[in-house]
């Protein structure tokens, strides 16, 4: 239970990180290692170089820009959790967001690495889906931004090229009237999810549905997340409306059959959590009291 | 740019207890063991090496963390406390009994990591609302169960209240 030995690289800036990320040998980028250094110690990570994102000026922050919050690549998942509880519209963020590992795992791991990761059972690539974020991608021809809904290709496999760094990602808003809910099962607290289901919902002053995204994790190789259909737009939310704007899930479900959980058990639970997250955003939007 | 090589032990200068410890390592020396190894401070304990059990827990900055995910080299600002450093606490005294007098420890594995991440909750969070289970949920302690860590947790509040 010891990594294997590995280059340690500490770059000061951004400019000398891409320029060692460059060489191109088989280097693994450090920020807060909660996912990392398990797997060096497991040696299911074997990398030649490790390069140490802790040197780097100006990855620390979250700001505040109006319309969204940009978080740096550094801030560490705690840290964002208690700075969006109690925010209006980002319930499901913050709830989210206790379920990821312990207080001794998030005072540490960070909330970009976790999403550059990308496990397919991980909070965070789900929350990032269904609140429309994005993250910011330096590397050699500049930063880019990409969408969420693009970002996640397969298990453990974003956009990110090897040359590339996330240097923050960003998270709009919920305009007013908007609510969310996320719920997850899994075995143990703290481990990995077997299901996590995520929601927002906007309704206006009449209390019809404006605007939603439903997602979910642990069923398919990246998190998955549909928009509210088109045409439930200007109504309100019944059960049927709940139903099919779930069922419309299905045909992204791959849910993994392992000894945790069968894929059966693992549909089951989307659609389950998935109506009782959808009625709980549609509630704290300030819709009907069910 | 610092830039280490494979092979190479370099001098890594950690903070822990307040006293600086410099000693010559590989880059991929993890924390644990540089405290249990190299420092000699063996109050600190590894189980399972993966981040699981908890029993490895050591404050940084005041946080718990787990001293068996973090490499010696990339903690060099920071500063570790271990058990042996709280013990010296004025405040431990009264942690150890509740600990003590609610059977909250049976073989003690798991409770150096156990004390360090109650203590952190202790200090810092005065006002906060403090999720105990939550805190508990990150430690395996496969003896007495979690009901005489509960207990010992209440007590420990009650006296603060109290003060």
């Amino acid at each position: 239970m010891k990594p294997v030995p590995f280059d340690y690289v500490l770059p000061e800036t951004l400019d000398e990180l891409l320029e060692v990320l460059a060489l191109g040998n088989n280097a693994k980028i450090l920020a807060g290692g909660q996912s990392l250094v398990p797997m060096l110690n497991m040696r299911l990570a074997r990398p030649d170089m490790l390069i140490s994102l802790r040197r780097i000026p100006g990855l620390e922050g979250i700001e505040d820009e109006g319309q969204s919050l940009r978080v740096g690549a550094m801030v560490v998942q705690e840290r964002f959790r208690r700075a969006v509880s109690g925010r209006e519209g980002f319930d499901a963020l913050s709830v989210g967001m206790e379920h990821i590992g312990h207080p001794q795992t998030r005072s540490t791991g960070t909330v970009a690495g976790s999403i550059a990761h990308a496990d397919p059972s991980s909070e965070l690539p789900l929350l990032l889906q269904v609140y429309r974020g994005s993250a910011t991608i330096m590397g050699p021809s500049g930063l880019r931004n990409v969408e969420a809904r693009d970002l996640f290709l397969f298990p453990y496999t974003t956009l990110i090229e090897p040359q590339e760094v996330v240097v923050s990602t960003s998270w709009p808003k919920p305009l007013r009237g908007t609510g969310s809910a996320f719920m997850e099962i899994s075995r143990r607290r703290g481990d990995f999810a077997l299901v996590a289901v995520a929601c927002q919902i906007r309704i206006n002053g009449e209390r019809c549905l404006e605007d939603g995204v439903l997602g979910a994790a642990g069923v398919a190789g990246t998190p998955i997340s549909v928009e509210l259909p088109s045409h439930f737009k200007g109504q309100t939310l019944s059960e049927d409306v709940a139903q099919y704007w779930i069922q419309s899930l299905d045909p992204l479900l791959d849910p993994p059959n392992d000894l945790e959980a069968s894929s059966g058990l693992r549909r089951h639970l989307v659609h389950q959590l998935g109506y009782q997250t959808v009625v709980e955003a549609e509630r704290r939007a300030g819709g009907n009291k069910r | 740019m610092i830039r280490y090589g494979k092979d190479q032990r370099v001098a890594v200068t950690l903070t822990i207890n307040g006293r600086p410890y410099r000693r010559w390592v590989e880059p991929r020396m993890l924390l644990s063991d540089f405290i249990r190894d190299e420092v000699g401070l063996t109050g600190t304990h590894v189980g399972c090496e993966h981040g699981v059990c908890g029993a490895c827990t050591v404050l940084i900055d005041g946080e718990p963390a787990r001293s068996c995910l973090r490499l010696a080299v990339d903690v060099e600002p920071q500063n570790v406390t271990t058990i042996e450093g709280l013990a010296k606490e004025p405040g431990y005294e009264r942690v150890r009994r509740a600990f003590s007098q609610n059977h909250a420890l049976q073989c003690g594995f798991c409770t150096a990591g156990i004390v360090a991440s109650v203590w952190s909750r202790l200090e810092n969070y005065e006002g906060l609302q403090v999720d105990w289970d939550e805190l508990l949920s990150g430690h395996l302690c496969r003896c007495t169960g979690y009901v005489g860590i509960q207990n010992a947790i209440r007590d420990l509040q009650g006296e603060e209240r109290e003060q």
